[in-house]
């Protein structure tokens, strides 16, 4: 049910930062939460937030503006985030944002 | 479930892997901090000297970054078994391109280079060239 993940990459920043280390829960997606997916297009696991859920497709999304996003289907979501532990705390909080999909991972 | 060693990497650089890895793209902007570096000596208008500081911290950043793109999304662990001291080459690299952000000094920006090369050397001999770049017509030829 529990398993660990590591950010490689900027694009979730400022929520997630290059080398966080997260625990993933392997429960549903959630609008606006931050899951772990198998990258449908590699063998490889992305970290994005969930920006629609629309049945079984569900819509990833980064935080930073500049990347896009992209579809995959339910059964690619490995888990949600629930918690970072690398580092347990960072000293500048992320900014407030607004909308469903870009709150901040809690810590 | 992965709860005992090392956790697993997920991806959140690239939204869409574009296939495209060059070390040349890191070279440009470390050479770019070389030459920097070297106007900024030369230089007795402060704020040129400032400016000069501040775009080669942002090089610098951009270096490391070129760099972990091309650890993270190009080489493959086949690429580690084969040249062992990747992993070295790679872990100095990036910390040499911290150095060279917070130091004016060029011989760092030198060594930063000469870490590159070694990098795109052993890009080059895994197909690197070919296999991740879009060549121009003449030289998929020769």
């Amino acid at each position: 049910m529990l398993t660990r993940a590591r950010v490689a990459g900027h694009s979730m920043e400022p929520a997630l930062h290059h080398g966080d280390e997260l625990l993933v829960l392997r429960i549903p997606p959630r609008l606006g939460s931050v899951v772990v997916a198998q990258d449908p297009r590699g063998d490889h696991w992305v970290i994005k937030r969930v920006a629609e859920i629309h049945g079984r497709t569900i819509r990833l999304a980064s935080d930073r503006d500049d990347h896009e996003s992209f579809e995959v289907d339910r059964s690619a979501i490995v888990g949600r985030a629930i918690l970072r532990y690398r580092p347990l705390l960072r000293r500048s909080a992320p900014p407030a944002r607004t909308g469903p999909t870009s709150r901040p991972i809690r810590p | 479930m992965r709860m005992f060693g090392r956790p697993r990497t997920a991806y959140a650089h690239c939204d869409l892997p574009c296939g495209v890895y060059d070390p040349a793209q890191a070279r440009i902007e470390a050479e770019s901090c070389y030459k920097i570096i070297e106007k900024y000596h030369a230089s007795k208008d402060e704020v040129f000297r400032q400016r000069a500081v501040i775009i080669k911290e942002k090089r610098a950043g951009m270096v490391k970054d070129h760099l972990d793109t091309l650890w993270h999304d190009y080489f493959k662990p086949e690429h580690l078994e084969k040249f062992p001291e990747l992993h070295d080459l790679f872990w100095k690299a990036a910390k040499q391109s911290s150095k060279v952000k917070e130091s004016l000094d060029q011989a760092e920006a030198a060594k930063l280079l000469d870490m590159i090369d070694k990098i795109d050397d052993i890009w080059r001999k895994s197909g690197g060239l070919e296999k991740s770049r879009v060549l121009k017509p003449e030289k998929k030829a020769a």
